[in-house]
């Protein structure tokens, strides 16, 4: 009821929503496979390399938080913990494991 | 009455801007459609303009209709010069990245080809960290750095090559786009729309004072004519 009433109060853009959406997750899905990339480069295996691709992500957030929402993520995102912070946090997954496996195959085989 | 309109709109403009609830605004429309009323309660011009669109459907617009047309995002063909230059510091930085990348790669690939030494350098391992959380890279550090590096360079790269966000808020977003573009002409705001439209000028751009009834007149007198040459 009281979200309600704040949405009335101060109407959302879906449209920009949506836009600003689709930019994370471009983000996040170009960056997961440089990620896997750079995992199996250098020959990560098992738990480092996922730590390795969250640790990734975070970078991925603090980056768009500072740049591109500028420091002020409320104003970009309805719901900053749930857009920035989590959006898509294994939306990249796949394409990470993809990449890494590819390369430590590469490079290691 | 058209300045005392204009101010009472921007009064209340600058209100909702503020984020403070203009009495009962609902949605943004909601708050042009309580615009309208006070401007009714002004000025019979939407009236006018209303029996002027029954009468000439294809020259007026009325206002309704100009607000209702909702903006859609294309984006507009006029690009200021920080964008563009924004733009050529990415695709440098990507290309460097990639660049760094490749090198970093190819230097691992390079070092796995090599002999293994016959007597095995000591892992570093702290024991302080879990076993299974060890990386044990055995590659040179500067290729380690290099890929770190190189993966840094791409990361930011990427988000700063990335379009601009949007804000959400329906205020927010319609006061940008004003004071942004509000030294637009016409003719970028008409041919893309979009980005270019100020969603208010349907407010501000208003017929001031119409003689409907001369309007009328002359439609009347333009349909006579034209009936008669067609017949």
């Amino acid at each position: 009821m009281a979200e309600e009433r704040e949405l009335q109060i101060h109407p959302i853009m879906q449209e920009s929503m949506q836009h600003n959406a689709r930019i994370v997750s471009n983000i996040r899905a170009l960056t997961a496979s440089l990620f896997g990339v750079a995992a199996g480069t250098l020959g990560l295996e098992s738990f480092p390399g996922f730590l390795f691709y969250l640790f990734g992500t975070l970078i991925i957030s603090l980056l768009i938080y500072a740049f591109r929402a500028e420091g002020k993520p409320n104003m970009y995102f309805y719901k900053p913990l749930a857009d920035l912070w989590m959006g898509d946090l294994f939306g990249g997954l796949m394409s990470f494991v993809l990449t890494w496996t590819l390369f430590y195959g590469l490079v290691k085989a | 009455m058209r300045f005392f309109v204009r101010s009472s709109l921007t009064a209340l403009r600058g209100a909702a801007f503020q984020g403070h609830p203009v009495e009962s605004s609902i949605t943004g429309l909601d708050m042009l459609g309580m615009n309208r009323s006070m401007y009714r309660t002004f000025t019979d011009v939407n009236l006018v303009a209303r029996e002027n669109y029954c009468a000439n459907p294809e020259v007026v617009t009325t206002p309704t209709q100009s607000l209702l047309a909702t903006p859609t995002h294309s984006r507009s063909s006029v690009v200021d010069r920080s964008t563009l230059v924004m733009a050529f510091h990415s695709a440098a930085l990507n290309l460097f990245g990639l660049i760094l990348l490749f090198h970093a790669v190819y230097s691992a690939y390079e070092h796995a080809l090599l002999p293994p030494p016959t007597s095995h350098p000591p892992l570093s391992s702290s024991s302080t960290l879990l076993s299974s959380l060890n990386p044990r890279i055995d590659l040179p550090a500067d290729i380690t750095l290099e890929t770190i590096l190189a993966v840094l360079i791409l990361c930011f790269g990427i988000v700063s090559g990335s379009p601009e966000l949007r804000p959400v808020e329906w205020a927010e977003w319609a006061g940008k786009l004003e004071r942004e573009k509000q030294d637009l002409t016409d003719a970028a705001a008409g041919a893309g729309g979009g980005m270019g439209r100020n969603p208010y000028r349907g407010l501000d751009e208003r017929v001031g004072f119409l003689d409907i009834r001369g309007a009328r007149r002359e439609f009347a007198a333009w349909v006579r004519e034209g009936g008669g040459g067609a017949s």
